[in-house]
């Protein structure tokens, strides 16, 4: 089983035995690694953990015959492949763990109006709060009403303030994970921007929020 | 769901999450740490085999590959699966040596 990349490229794009056998091995070495590699995501004891390692083996290896051209030998074939099978694995444990998650502002979407900030800023549940750090709140708050799109709000509060990861998000906004990244940095640019021109600029409003 | 609602719901979180609030400095965090230029979550993929390995020999990946290391302190996704990655690469070399 211990193959160089060389080996692994000629078998997977052999025909007959040898494509089979080196699926096999890839196959076994999956489901050696896995387990380890999905140690934070899942116990071993877990009984959807077998057939799950089963079905992102399964998968892992339909994709890498689909990408084989695409391996430009950059690294070891098996790590190229585990970043495969990682992905698959934990795309599919995220949207699984979020399936019951209700986050009705998503598919909502946001329009832009009135922002009550001075009210909610007033209002927070910490009375240490100083007045810098007060102002600093409105001031990103009111950023994210004028310089955002209702699209780029949603995402942003959504994957940042909510935590929610962009897999889920972009599920249920209907677009894919990298797309979503381009919508969030041009979002992020936009509101730096929007506060450098304000005279606000993030690097000293951190140093407000840290004191 | 209008604007003004969000904050409504956004205001009511803050009030049973006292630690709600704090998130808008992850925000500003994230923003700070803003580039113009930013390589997409497809690009880190394709790169990370060779970012992890080239790590794990001691090579100064934050210098020879910024844009891998700028992106993985971005985005949360995608340092879970280098993180997932880096125990894949634990286990094979303890159990295949």
């Amino acid at each position: 089983m211990d193959r160089e990349n060389a080996d692994w490229l000629a078998g997977l794009k052999s025909e007959g035995e040898q494509r089979e056998a080196a699926l096999r091995d890839l196959r076994e070495i999956l489901m050696r690694i896995l387990p380890r590699a999905l140690s934070r995501w899942m116990e071993p004891g877990d009984p959807h953990f077998a057939p799950f390692l089963e079905d992102v083996a399964q998968e892992t290896l339909l994709r890498v015959l689909d990408r084989l051209e695409t391996f430009e030998g950059r690294s070891k074939f098996t790590t190229w492949v585990y970043t495969i099978a990682i992905r698959i694995a934990l795309s599919e444990l995220r949207l699984r763990k979020w399936k019951e998650a209700s986050l009705e502002y998503l598919e909502s979407g946001m329009e832009p109006g009135s922002m009550p900030y001075k009210r909610f800023t007033d209002d927070q549940p910490n009375p240490e709060s100083s007045m810098a750090r007060r102002k600093a709140v409105q001031q990103v708050m009111k950023a994210i009403e004028e310089a955002l799109t209702p699209r780029q709000r949603t995402a942003m509060v959504a994957v940042i303030i909510e935590g929610v990861p962009l897999t889920v998000v972009a599920d249920r906004l209907d677009t894919n994970r990298n797309a979503l990244y381009k919508l969030m940095h041009d979002a992020r640019l936009k509101l730096k921007q929007h506060l450098e021109s304000e005279g606000h600029p993030p690097e000293e409003l951190l140093k407000i929020f840290k004191d | 769901m209008s604007i003004k609602n969000w904050f409504k719901w956004f205001r009511k979180k803050s009030e049973h999450t006292p630690e709600y609030p704090e998130r808008l400095d992850i925000i500003v965090q994230k923003l700070a740490q803003t580039h113009p230029h930013e390589i997409s979550c497809d690009d880190v993929h394709m790169a990370l085999a060779e970012f992890t390995e080239m790590q794990r020999q001691g090579e100064e990946v934050a210098h020879l590959m910024p844009l891998v290391q700028q992106h993985l302190e971005m985005c949360r996704e995608c340092y879970e699966e280098y993180e997932s990655l880096m125990l894949a690469l634990d286990a094979e070399a303890q159990l295949m040596g």
